[in-house]
């Protein structure tokens, strides 16, 4: 099922834009973008084949006005529940609050609306800054999931970390 | 003793590939098996079944389990099957990580693992359902080198 409405972000610019076929092509080419692709080739090539119509799938493209900045959304988890997955194409939006604005939000989507039990997600171990940003929303470490995913031509690992609803329950 | 091509041999067990027949092994020990993988009837080396083992796989993943009679528990029976399993599983599929989830408090089961040459990663919570309830699982894995 499609997301059907936006959803906006705080009281930012930025909204998530559910990921219809018209915004298919800029998300692709987001994908592909040299920058963002040492870590978002992670989602590309399981991001739409993995599960094609289920209850509880989401994706969205993050906007900026009119344009597409990145992606991200939840699916049925690798182990548990739902998993999350984000990236952000355009550099000049990174480290401006925004990761953390998505994760807040796709979490209420996944325990209000979807009624998951636990939010899953796997990061590279090195990109300490998106770590922050999962921790700061609530996340625990869980394993470091060794190779895990294919990247930059070798296998790589994942660290794996989750938030269960009773947790997240607390910091509303 | 000579074995079928599709057999695998280990120290204290064989692996046969399951038939139509087997259903009831199957159902009897309580392992589901996909299309997605395959399972094997664990043999002692006199013939006699004590267990199934199968696997499923997702893209260069697989998750692998095993079911094994309580009689036959901590005497090696399951860390043989996982050898032998895990060895053919890398000899002759394009896998380069083989995984399980294993419940927190299944002892037995996690020293099959360790014995077999398993690494535990880490312990994912609330990850798997038992009736009514959510429990902690840990994650061990073996990974195809290099």
């Amino acid at each position: 099922m499609r997301p059907r409405v936006s959803l906006s972000l705080g009281h930012s610019s930025y909204q998530l834009a559910p990921a219809t076929g018209a915004l298919s092509t800029a998300l692709r080419d987001g994908y592909n973008a040299g920058k963002a692709a040492r870590f978002t080739r992670w989602h590309l090539p399981t991001a739409d084949l993995r599960d094609p119509s289920p209850r509880t799938k989401r994706s969205y493209a993050i906007m900026d006005g009119l344009t597409v900045i990145g992606s991200c959304g939840l699916w049925s988890g690798s182990y548990g529940g739902l998993e999350f997955y984000i990236a952000i194409f355009d550099e000049r939006h990174r480290g401006r609050g925004l990761g953390s604005l998505a994760v807040k939000k796709l979490c209420e989507v996944a325990f209000r609306e979807l009624r998951a039990q636990r939010v899953e997600l796997g990061v590279y171990p090195e990109n300490k800054r998106a770590i922050g940003v999962y921790e700061r929303c609530g996340f625990k470490r869980e394993a470091i999931l060794r190779r895990w995913i294919y990247n930059d031509g070798k296998w790589r690992d994942a660290l794996w970390m989750s938030l269960l609803r009773r947790e997240w329950g607390g910091r509303r | 003793m000579n074995l079928p091509a599709t057999w695998l041999a280990g120290r204290k067990v064989r692996l046969r590939p399951i038939e139509t027949d087997d259903r009831t092994v199957l159902r009897r020990f309580g392992l589901p098996v996909t299309t997605a993988g395959s399972a094997f009837i664990i043999q002692t080396r006199e013939g006699k079944d004590v267990g199934v083992i199968g696997f499923d796989m997702r893209a260069a993943r697989a998750s692998i389990g095993l079911r094994v009679l309580p009689a036959r528990w901590r005497d090696g029976v399951a860390a043989d099957a996982l050898r032998v399993m895990r060895a053919g599983i890398f000899k002759s599929l394009p896998l380069i990580r083989l995984e399980a989830l294993v419940p927190s408090n299944d002892i037995p089961a996690l020293l099959a693992f360790r014995r077999a040459g398993f690494k535990r990663e880490g312990v994912l919570r609330e990850v798997i359902r038992v009736g009514r309830q959510r429990r902690d699982a840990v994650v061990v894995s073996a990974v195809n080198a290099p």
